[in-house]
């Protein structure tokens, strides 16, 4: 927001009725207009269903007899231990995907930044893996997992490192942490190139006077580099949970929520409530409650990472 | 394929003209149905409906194609959004939930009756829901046995007599899984059994159980999955994968890819396995000299206990042209039609007077899938969440063989889930 | 010394390198597998014995054909709208202040966090009641809303560093503010319209929910739930062909990717160095 001045468009004003700033605002909400009935049309329309549909008994089998049932869609989800373990395994899985996409990202983008030869040849082949849509990913590591003809362990067991087939996909412990494997990197390059070209952004002299200060290289890195694409890191972190959050088609090709229900996250879980159990008023309640959760945690987060730039607006 | 197009628009415009000479016209009825989705059938489908519409003249077959995976959900959304087509392809674990959303409408007066009575009584019970028969068995799959003849060479077994009783197949399965690794170092089991991920190696389980004497449904129809027999069923598995003789964590699409790379001596599996097999090994034709089948050994019960899984038709309970539908029905299971299937795909009939025809018992193979069909029990799918129970079936699975957890208590737990799903 | 550490770096480099490559070469290995190759152990690494066979299948394919096309045609109606509504929205957004402007912003950027599965159950029965279920256009409205958000954040940085002496020297020329915009503005914010272009583009092609839930049709099908569907089949993996296809799937991407690349990274990264 650097200036917010309305802006002079036309010097002789009077030839408007209602006088300029009314056409101004006439042309602004014009331009917006079509976004927003877009908007209204696939977000919030849907939402309202959601909302509506989660105080109702709502079931596949029975389209035709829709009725407010008392908020038993809730209590059958409060009730469920399945819903915060699948909470808590969306948690577990969003936590590790998201902080190891960026502190391998932020590697990989170090390594890039210093005096490197080819560096856009290699950043264009680090950057590959993202092109994949990840239905393509998810297939390509399931093949890489396969327990008997996969690579993985075929290449574990040259090693030495397994002594046996491990069917990495169908064990209770190794499930979660196989798909993590797959989605960082799918999405560590996204990070890398963002992280990269924010680097880049970070003006020499700063870090030449930093080093004329007699900062050693850690401070230099916390103390300049950091706060320079601090705006950078802030953006892709917070698309990077919010995207890991709802990740969907990974666990519904790579595992589909199991082994028994090792690999369940809240998408998988509504995925299942509604369209596998029919019950779509059980998956819209799903739906309301993950919501809350998202809106709060997103205000807190902007709330925490945003002190600091509140002093510059 | 120019040739096709031709007779395809020559076709078309022959039902034009058709349409403009007899005001009634042809009547247009639906089908829904996954064949046409899969590499294997849709040839053998087209030509099905093609022979149909060539005999019956005034009536046009629409097909609406859905992909296996995502066909149930498909079709109840098309039932409940007033889209219903008018004949419906299912298999039992389907046909159950479409008849829980209403969509089917009775067959008794539609079909005639001499082509209900010539079903096998097994088969009519499994489409046979509160007294009334709601759709009719087309192409069963009985699950039989399957083995590795090198293998058991291997392991010192005769490869033209695999085991009788179970006992022995335990035996066998031991001996064969003794024979460690093969050439390119990979681990040979004795036995593969379907127990992970999806809905259908719970559903399949059952004919496990029914040989430990085992049931799913007590003899009043309700849930009572806790009993000595699925007990010993569950422990059957657990132990064959805490030994090494059988692998844990795999569904039957893994299954078959063990089978057929040769690193499995026994698997279970239903009448369409030959061509799985084939197609997988990439051996083709040649992977039946290694293949032997075999009738699935004598349980607990003193009788070769199974269950078979199989395709089913339907006419929905909103069609408009129920007696067309019904034309339609009794044709794909004629036995002109089914001699056809056979030809291509080698499935059986449910039909007494079709399954006896020499054409349908052309060799050793289909022999034997005929004779598991006498056996083989329909699967105990009665309520609409049947194939979510399955699926908790599947977990109770993972939860013994991969979780390690007490079978007592994961049957309990599960019987007392499954109840809550069928509202009991 | 310095020399040492750089060469040290210079090899995690390449390990890693190595690491996120491995996956992608294994995957164009399996696609040129016959099946007799496919399950054997240890594993044939020499591409040259290998054949063309599944991509050939897989290219004669009618149905895959068809997932493509339909790709396409979503993957650019998806591109060619939320391109038009990005550039409209973030433009006012970036000229004019009015009451509720900041606050409609967040509102467009928080949409991006709203569960897609969620949203999805009751998108089915709104579609339906519309009769928009089964339809290219419910696929396009599904994916534009996805990548919309980001793209008018994106392209607002982009605007906000036009002078608006430009639009008060138009005003003068006796330029509509329509043509103004049009004409004079737009053009100069090509790179930040290039670069959300080809995020929409990215953004569609990678989409699986929606084209799994919102359409049934086989005809309608998209790449990424065809081939999920198709090839997963009911009876067993079929693994070269699955690669197969996963490759050709890829490939159009990546062709965008390696002639755009440098013009979608630095858009992208110019608006989120902005604030």
């Amino acid at each position: 927001m650097k200036s917010k001045l309305v802006i002079k468009f036309d010097l002789n004003s009077n030839k408007y009725f209602f006088g300029k700033l009314f056409y101004d605002k006439l042309f602004a909400i014009g331009l917006i207009l079509p976004a927003a009935l877009m908007l209204c049309l696939t977000i919030v329309l849907p939402l309202l269903e959601v909302i509506r549909m989660s105080f109702h008994n709502y079931s596949l089998l029975n389209m035709n007899q829709i009725k407010w049932n008392n908020f038993a869609n809730y209590q059958l989800l409060f009730t469920d231990p399945e819903l915060l373990f699948a909470f808590l395994r969306t948690f577990y899985y969003v936590v590790v995907t998201v902080s190891l996409n960026l502190v391998i990202g932020f590697t990989i983008a170090l390594l890039l930044n210093r005096e490197i030869k080819s560096r856009n040849f290699l950043r264009g082949l680090f950057f590959l893996p993202w092109t994949f849509p990840t239905l393509v990913a998810a297939v390509v590591w399931l093949w890489i997992y396969q327990p008997q003809y996969g690579i993985f362990n075929y290449l574990l067991q040259t090693c030495d490192l397994i002594s046996r087939h491990v069917n990495w996909l169908g064990e209770l412990n190794t499930a979660m942490p196989a798909v993590i494997v797959a989605s960082v990197w799918k999405q560590t390059p996204l990070m890398m190139v963002m992280i990269l070209a924010a680097l880049q952004t970070v003006p020499r002299d700063l870090e030449e006077a930093a080093v004329i200060d007699g900062a050693s290289s850690s401070q230099r890195f916390f103390n300049v580099t950091i706060p320079c694409i601090m705006g950078v890191l802030k953006t892709v972190i917070l698309s990077s949970i919010i995207t890991n959050f709802q990740m969907f088609a990974l666990f519904f090709v790579m595992t589909g929520g199991g082994p028994v229900r090792a690999t369940t996250t809240l998408a998988i879980y509504t995925y299942e409530a509604a369209f596998m159990q029919f019950n779509l008023g059980k998956g819209a309640a799903v739906g309301v409650l993950w919501l809350v959760f998202l809106v709060v945690f997103t205000v807190t987060y902007n709330r925490i990472l945003s002190k600091k730039e509140a002093f510059q607006d | 394929m120019k040739k096709v197009l031709l007779l395809v628009l020559v076709f078309s415009l022959g039902i034009g003209l058709f349409n403009i000479s007899y005001a009634s016209g042809p009547v247009s009825i639906r089908m829904s149905n996954w064949l046409e989705m899969e590499a294997a059938t849709q040839n053998i489908f087209k030509q099905m409906i093609a022979e149909f519409e060539k005999q019956n003249p005034k009536i046009k077959v629409e097909t609406v194609g859905i992909p296996f995976n995502q066909y149930k959900d498909q079709v109840l959304i098309m039932n409940s959004s007033g889209d219903a087509p008018d004949v419906i392809m299912g298999n039992s674990q389907m046909m159950v939930a479409f008849n829980g959303a209403k969509a089917l409408a009775p067959l008794k007066g539609l079909l005639s009756s001499t082509t209900i009575a010539d079903i096998f009584p097994n088969n009519l019970q499994g489409t046979t829901f509160n007294g009334e028969v709601k759709a009719i068995s087309w192409a069963p799959h009985p699950i039989a046995l399957f083995y590795n003849k090198e293998l058991f060479k291997q392991a010192g077994l005769d490869p033209e007599k695999p085991p009788a009783t179970w006992e022995q197949m335990i035996d066998y399965a031991k001996k064969i899984a003794a024979l460690g690794k093969d050439r390119g170092g990979n681990k040979i089991y004795g036995l593969a059994i379907a127990s992970a991920k999806v809905a259908h190696a719970g559903t399949v389980f059952n004919g496990i159980i029914y040989s430990y004497g085992g049931y799913f449904l007590d003899k009043k129809g309700k849930v009572a999955l806790n009993n000595s027999g699925t007990k010993e069923a569950f422990t059957f598995i657990k132990l064959m994968i805490d030994q090494g003789i059988a692998p844990a964590g795999i569904e039957q699409k893994d299954v078959r890819g063990l089978f057929a790379g040769g690193q499995v001596g026994m698997v279970f599996d239903g009448d369409m396995g030959r061509g799985a097999f084939r197609t997988i090994s990439g051996k083709g034709t040649d992977f039946d000299q290694i293949m032997g089948v075999t009738i699935v050994p004598i349980g607990k019960t003193g009788a070769s206990e199974t269950v078979f899984t199989e395709h089913e038709l339907a006419i929905t309970q909103s069609s408009k042209h129920q007696k067309e539908a019904a034309a339609l029905v009794e044709f794909l299971l004629s036995k002109k039609a089914m001699v056809m299937y056979h030809q291509d795909q080698a499935v059986l009939s449910a039909r007494k007077s079709i399954a006896a025809l020499p054409e349908m018992n052309e060799d050793d193979y289909m022999k034997v899938f005929n004779k598991q069909s006498e056996t083989a029990r329909p699967l105990p799918a009665t309520n609409p969440m049947f194939d979510n129970a399955m699926l908790e079936m599947t977990k109770a699975l993972e939860r013994v063989t991969v979780g390690k957890e007490d079978v007592g208590k994961v049957l309990a737990e599960t019987e007392a889930k499954i109840k809550a799903l069928y509202q009991e | 010394m310095k020399d040492r550490s750089h060469l040290l770096l210079n090899i995690l480099l390449l390990i890693l390198l190595v690491l996120f490559l491995a996956p992608i070469y294994w995957m164009i290995l399996t696609a040129l597998k016959p099946n007799a190759l496919l399950l054997k152990m240890p594993p044939e690494w020499n591409p040259f014995k290998l054949t063309l066979e599944n991509f050939t299948t897989i290219l004669s394919d009618h149905k895959f054909l068809v997932f493509y096309k339909n790709t396409g045609i979503v993957a650019f109606g998806t591109t060619f709208l939320s391109m038009i509504l990005a550039a409209l929205a973030s433009y006012s957004f970036s000229r004019f202040k009015f009451r509720g402007s900041s606050f409609l912003q967040l509102v467009f950027l928080s949409t991006q966090m709203f569960p897609a599965v969620a949203l999805m159950i009751a998108l089915y029965a709104l579609y339906h009641k519309l009769h928009l279920l089964n339809t290219y256009t419910a696929l396009i409205l599904a994916c534009a809303t996805n990548a919309l958000p980001l793209s008018i954040w994106v392209l607002k940085g982009f605007f906000d560093t036009i002078p608006r002496s430009l639009e008060e020297a138009a005003s003068i020329d006796g330029c509509g503010r329509i043509q103004t915009l049009f004409q004079i503005i737009l053009p100069l914010v090509k790179p930040g319209i290039l670069a959300i272009s080809i995020y929409a583009f990215l953004i569609s092609w990678d989409d699986f929910l929606w084209g799994l839930t919102l359409v049934s049709k086989m005809e309608l099908r998209t790449l990424a739930p065809g081939i999920a569907l198709a090839y997963l089949g009911e009876y067993n993996y079929d693994w070269a062909k699955v690669m197969a296809a996963s490759v050709v799937a890829s490939l159009p991407i990546l062709l965008v990717f390696i002639f755009l690349q440098k013009h979608m990274i630095s858009g992208l990264v110019m608006g989120a160095v902005k604030e």
